[in-house]
């Protein structure tokens, strides 16, 4: 008995010391057999690899990876710059605005795939453009038909003619055919010219097109694609871009690799471009950091993509991705809360991180972060007059941005100046929005004047409103139940204090949340915008008339012809023209002012990230609007390799002390069991 | 035994449903798939996508709005409005374009002919490129009389007509170069067994990709009239199925209330209406083409007047048949009909009667959806989703990947680290449990029950986070995350099973102990050693094999959760298990992937607990399943 019991054990213990040196082994060795893999991690899974569908960032980035759009923005110009891609030039545009010339590459294929006719992509024509506007407009679940809703002639009528032929369709089979012949109707504002050239006839001038076809909801799909893998396209995706995927293994990594047909043509910047990037903007900046250029020289000239292959491992938890990092195994990492003080003090690296060659990137995002108060609300709304406005505002005065930027986001946010970010060229440095500076005793001298009591004395007020005798509250619907949530209903709470209202801060669900917002339920709201495209035209919709409505993006349901008159104007004046761009500035400044007037939005913040980079990382200059800037990606995977296993210390003593330890007790164990035998 | 088995089965399916119930409810009437949608789409959100991704992710059938608007009287009335409207605008169109076709028919008949069509389909002949697939046909009738004639005569007074027409159109620059080419192909002007060759002229080729277009470009309107008929039919079919009459039972209250509405859907009607014509693609082709066949018969016409005596006389062509050419061009052209040609009519009443068409099937379907609501209510809807449920047709989660392929690969990682390390737990427990009641009072057992106080005191959290740090991070025996398939892939899962077994120790070997401890007590077990039987085999044989009831009780409660898997672990260890899919599902309202965990996780603890009670019976004689 005794004896088939130590047998059994040994062969156990035996058994996993052998899996688990292999698998350790396997580890150290890595797959980095090629020369250049990059290595990176995401919190989760993207949720499509289908562009015309991808709504997310997440998606939107693994999507460029495959495919391409007619235009994106140049690799490290700043303010962002639109260059074509897949298009031949800039679109050539009609005096009324309303049509869109665009030439298209005559060198661009396909991904070789197995969808085409003897696995050979093929090369991309005006047709498969105009096909996937079309794709995309007939699709039912895509969330990006707003970049063009009501924008090219004939696309709403024939997105609804594509829903009443495909909508009570149940069978797939049906479907599909169906489809087939949805899409090969033609749409009379998308025309083709020639083999290579396109027309898109608008309803009203869209500066803002081109832009729109930088997103990854207008990249160009070949129809085989659709047709061979139905609706599995989404994790099957075949493009023209510059990575094939090599395989998707849901939870657990996505593995991309070169794509060998990728044109010749697209290289790497050459030395002449980073002279005239030096001549004409002094440099490349992440952040208010000069980018130092000589770390590209390598790469002059180089085929793109870089890298031969691009590693995404799915890590929700941080902490794994934190440990990887340290271990070498990431090559990029943005700290969370609490990886924040081990790896960055007083806005610098930590020695730790400094002595493993890490270095850091801080750079400001386009999201922004504010309040928004309903005004239809009759309490906090136009129907409260005076005294709500007067509640609005003061609540604006009690917000110290930069105290909870340090307490709360170690200091990752920029306190918003105006609805702008700093990264446009529509930024008025000059200009400060007055629902955006701290000021608490003036907010409760406007309080004062619109006739409430206030007593109180310190940090601490507590404002009656004296018709009524009862005390001045807000009520804010916080996105999400989180830490995040947490802390910020506790500073709104400390802050409105400051100047006596009482803060009744509500965290819900993130979709509970949504539906109040966008049904108009609630008093006031935390909401957050990410910008899709570089132009202040974004973000001043945010408050037009039209989209004062139940799912409008106007959550405030602030109402103002005069600004909306501006917006119209604003939305047709372009910032790279320097005349133009000094009237929208001017326009801007004054719709912030009507704003001020009003007070339904208040600013708090733009994001702002911390990234570390290990040193073999080729450093990477931030686009938030650039989904396709992986080609650019490099990583040294001899110098990570040989890094990795430098700092990988296996210490014999602490095993040791484990296995005499389980030895000890095990054998105590044998001898009492042997014992009572 | 058998029968006990069944009948305990036979009990599961009150209890799956009474789960499925509670699951329903909960779904349905805290959190409607219009929150769902809106979370879903974000910035896409507005009233059509919702509708859009409800009805493509199948809430139809569901809807709590579709619930609390059991009275679809609103929204009947304003189909039914449209519906009768857009009927009524058929109508009126088909109306109009009668005398059009009037126009067109004597037209016909007047070239009825032979001889006549055989001029007309000459001129076609002489005509445009764009019409010399019509020439192909045209010269395919005549080849009989070309082939006796053996000459090509008849073109030349034509030809020379057309010679001397200025300033040259390309018309008739074309249709020079048709007969030049011709010309140049029956060099002998013998037709005899060469016509064939006529099918090879460029021109002909031209036409011929033309004509297919112009196809083309009817086909979207026959296409749309079939499937409108067809969904409409079918809807006829159900309504059959279902009962009589519907309408009756409207609320008048509410059909006066929906006015507003249906106002507001007839402006929006009218609006559509207006701009159809205009943004269709196909119509504006075929109104190209159209156009560009007048052009072409006005060229003829001039050429043929200009050479009006001898063609006359030749072929004994009437005036007449001129006047009725250019009737036909005229009601063509719609000078005397508001300015719509005949495709313009005939697109708009297919536009209009689709949409009747397709109306009138929402009006039944409402009315099918309507009456089986107040019929069946709640039940029906219930029953629609039990049903899914047992067919196992869980739909897509919110990712569009189908919930049925998320939990099969979410499954096998989970099972692959769940069950060893819960086997190996349940060992290790219960060996020093035996040991500690054995030692009971000893230093032994005292450390044990310490050992075990200390690790149940452990948050698994900060266990997961130190052990992984130190362990895998620093000393770098184990992988710090990740996973494979096969067997290597166990690396990945060494260091997170030992956290388990650490986690769950404690508690299992409190539990276990105290379990023993009951047993040693008892007469049996002195008995046993008044009997002299060694401490091992009183132990193993004995005391294990009765406190195996309540520890086969405790499994059958544990052992269906194995399947889900640890969040903790699997998140910090980066292992794709049911673990996250069940808590992001949660966090973002993933009905469909929630509702099937939820049904799984029921039918595995039944039969988790059906098996239990099987294994009552195996260990325990006492025990008999009647």
């Amino acid at each position: 008995m005794f004896k088939r019991t130590l047998t059994l054990a040994l062969l156990i213990a035996g058994l996993f010391t052998a899996i688990g040196l292999n698998g350790c082994q396997q580890m150290m060795i890595e797959i980095d057999d090629l020369p250049v893999v990059v290595r990176r991690e995401l919190t989760s899974d993207p949720k499509t690899i289908d562009p015309h569908l991808a709504g997310d960032v997440v998606s939107s980035a693994q999507s460029g990876m495959a495919y391409e759009q007619l235009y994106d923005y140049d690799y490290l110009k700043q303010p962002a710059q639109l260059v074509p891609r897949l298009a031949a030039a800039m679109p050539v545009i009609s005096e009324d605005g309303k049509s869109h010339r665009i030439k298209l590459r005559d060198d661009v294929y396909f991904q070789d795939n197995r969808c085409f006719p003897g696995g050979k992509g093929r090369k991309m024509t005006a047709d498969d453009v105009l096909y996937s506007f079309k794709r995309m407009a007939a699709h039912p679940k895509t969330t990006g038909y707003w970049v063009v809703e009501h924008k090219i002639v004939g696309l709403d009528a024939y997105r609804s003619y594509a829903e009443s032929m495909l909508g009570a369709i149940e069978d797939n089979k049906l479907r599909a055919e169906k489809e087939k012949e949805v899409h090969s109707i033609d749409v009379p504002g998308l025309r083709k010219l020639g083999e290579y050239e396109i027309e898109i006839l608008l309803t009203e001038p869209y500066l803002q097109l081109t832009y729109c076809m930088c997103m990854s909801y207008l990249a160009v799909m070949p129809r085989e694609a659709v047709e061979f893998y139905g609706e599995d396209v989404y994790r099957n995706p075949v493009g023209t871009g510059p990575f094939v995927l090599k395989y998707w293994d849901w939870g657990r990594e996505l593995l991309w690799d070169r794509n060998p047909n990728y044109r010749k043509s697209e290289v790497f910047p050459g030395e002449a471009y980073f002279r005239q990037l030096q001549a004409e903007q002094g440099g490349v900046k992440v952040g208010e950091k000069a980018v130092d250029l000589d770390q590209y020289k390598p790469y002059w000239g180089r085929q793109l993509p870089l890298a031969d292959r691009i590693s995404f491992r799915i890590l929700k938890e941080s902490q794994a991705s934190w440990l990887e990092f340290l271990a070498g195994h990431i090559d990029v990492f943005a700290p969370e809360s609490d990886q924040f003080s081990v790896a960055i003090q007083n806005d610098s690296l930590t020695p730790e991180m400094i002595e493993k060659g890490i270095y850091l990137d801080k750079y400001e995002r386009p999201v922004v972060e504010y309040f928004t108060f309903n005004m239809d609300d009759p309490k906090l709304g136009t129907l409260g007059g005076e005294k709500a406005k007067a509640i609005r505002k003061a609540f604006s005065c009690s917000l110290d941005r930069e105290e909870y930027i340090r307490t709360y986001l170690n200091g990752r946010g920029v306190p918003a100046r105006m609805m702008v970010p700093r990264l446009f060229p529509e930024y008025d440095d000059d200009y400060v929005y007055p629902h955006s500076v701290y000021d608490p005793a003036k907010g409760r001298e406007i309080l004062k004047e619109a006739g409430f009591r206030l007593d109180g004395s310190g940090d601490k007020w507590k404002a009656v409103d004296p018709d009524t005798g009862e005390p001045v509250t807000i009520t804010m619907l916080l996105r999400g139940t989180t830490q995040t949530s947490e802390d910020m209903a506790t500073f709104l709470r400390t802050s409105c204090s400051t100047v006596g209202i009482e803060m009744n801060a509500l965290k819900l669900e993130f979709p509970e949340f949504l539906k109040r917002q966008y049904g108009g339920t609630g008093q006031s709201y935390n909401a957050g915008w990410v910008l899709d495209y570089p132009d202040a035209q974004n973000m001043m919709m945010l408050v037009i008339g039209k989209e004062a409505r139940n799912n409008g993006l106007n959550s405030a349901r602030y109402r103002n012809a005069e600004y909306d008159a501006k917006y119209e104007r604003v939305s047709k004046l372009r910032a790279d023209v320097p005349e133009e761009l000094a009237e929208k500035k001017q326009l801007i400044r004054e719709m912030h002012e009507i704003l001020a007037e009003d007070c339904p939005w208040v600013l708090m913040y733009f994001q702002r990230t911390y990234r570390l980079n290990h040193k073999w990382s080729l450093q990477a200059v931030p686009n938030d609007f650039n989904y396709t800037l992986f080609k650019y990606a490099a990583s040294d995977s001899q110098l990570r390799r040989v890094t990795a296993n430098e700092w990988r210390q296996t210490p014999l003593l602490p095993a040791a002390i484990m296995a005499i330890l389980a030895l000890t007790l095990g054998a105590l164990f044998l001898f009492k069991v042997v014992r009572n035998q | 035994m058998w029968t006990y088995i069944a009948r305990r089965l036979l009990y599961a399916v009150p209890i799956l449903i009474g789960v499925l119930f509670l699951t329903f409810l909960l779904f349905f009437a805290i959190s409607s798939p219009e929150d769902l949608a809106r979370s879903q789409l974000q910035k896409g959100a507005n009233n059509d996508s919702i509708a859009r991704w409800m009805r493509d992710q199948g809430y139809a059938t569901y809807t709590a709005s579709g619930l609390e608007k059991l009275a679809k009287a609103p929204e009947l009335e304003r189909l039914s409005k449209a519906q009768s409207e857009r009927g009524e605008d058929a109508r009126q169109l088909t109306a109009d374009s009668e005398g059009l076709r009037k126009a067109h028919g004597p037209t016909e008949a007047a070239l009825a002919p032979a001889k006549l069509v055989e001029v007309k389909r000459l001129l076609g002949a002489l005509g445009t490129l764009d019409a010399a697939k019509e020439a192909t046909a045209a010269l395919g009738k005549i080849e009989g009389r070309l082939t006796q004639a053996n000459t090509l005569p008849v073109l030349e007074p034509l030809v020379a007509a057309l010679e001397a027409v200025e300033p040259r159109t390309p018309v008739i620059e074309g249709t020079l170069a048709a007969v030049a080419s011709l010309r140049a192909a029956l060099p002998d002007a013998k037709l005899a067994g060469r016509l064939e060759l006529i099918d090879t002229l460029p021109e002909v080729k031209k036409a011929k990709e033309a004509d297919a277009a112009s196809e083309a470009v009817a086909a979207p309107f026959e296409a749309m009239k079939a499937e409108a008929k067809k969904a409409a039919d079918a809807l006829g079919e159900k309504i059959k199925a279902v009962s009589g009459d519907k309408e009756k039972k409207i609320d008048p209250d509410l059909v006066a209330k929906a006015r507003l509405e249906a106002e507001l859907a007839r402006t929006k009607a009218e609006y559509a209406k207006k701009i159809a014509p205009l943004s269709d693609a196909a119509t504006e082709a075929a109104l190209a083409a159209q156009l560009a066949w007048l052009d072409a018969d006005r060229a003829k016409l001039a050429a043929m007047r200009e050479a009006a005596p001898d063609f006359t006389d030749a072929d004994g062509v009437q005036d007449p048949v001129f006047a009725t050419l250019l009737a036909e061009l005229e009601a063509r052209r719609g000078v005397a009909h508001g300015g719509k040609t005949l495709a313009e009519y005939d697109y708009a009443v297919a536009r209009a009667e689709h949409d009747a068409h397709l109306l009138q099937g929402q009006v039944q379907g409402l009315i099918i959806t309507a009456e089986d609501t107040q019929r069946h209510g709640l039940i029906r809807l219930f029953v629609t989703y039990v049903r899914d449920l047992f067919t196992f047709n869980f739909g897509q989660n919110n990712a569009q990947r189908p919930v049925s392929e998320v939990l099969l690969s979410g499954m096998g990682p989970s099972l692959k680290l769940m069950i060893p390390a819960f086997l190996l737990t349940e060992i290790i427990a219960v060996t020093l449990a035996l040991f500690a009641a054995l030692y009971r009072g000893t230093r032994i057992d005292r450390s044990l029950v310490v050992m075990s106080v200390f690790l149940m005191s452990f948050s698994s959290i900060a266990m997961t986070m130190f052990i992984q740090k130190v362990v895998a991070a620093d000393w770098g025996y184990f992988p710090i995350a990740g996973y494979a398939s096969g067997l290597p892939g166990y690396a990945f899962l060494i260091l997170p099973m030992f956290i388990y077994v650490i986690i769950s120790l404690g508690t299992q070997m409190r539990f276990n102990r105290i379990l023993m401890l009951d047993e040693i007590g008892q007469d049996y077990v002195r008995t046993a050693r008044a009997k002299g039987l060694g401490q091992n085999a009183i132990l193993f044989r004995h005391v294990l094999r009765n406190t195996l009831i309540p520890l086969i009780t405790r499994w059958a409660v544990v052992i269906p959760n194995l399947y889900l898997g640890s969040l903790v672990l699997e998140s910090f260890f980066g292992i794709p298990g049911l673990g996250g899919i069940t808590v992001q599902a949660i966090a973002i309202r993933d009905v469909n992937t929630i509702r099937a965990l939820v049904f799984i996780g029921t039918i595995i603890y039944i039969l988790a607990t059906l098996l239990a009670d099987v294994l009552y019976a195996v260990v325990d004689p006492r025990v008999k399943l009647k």
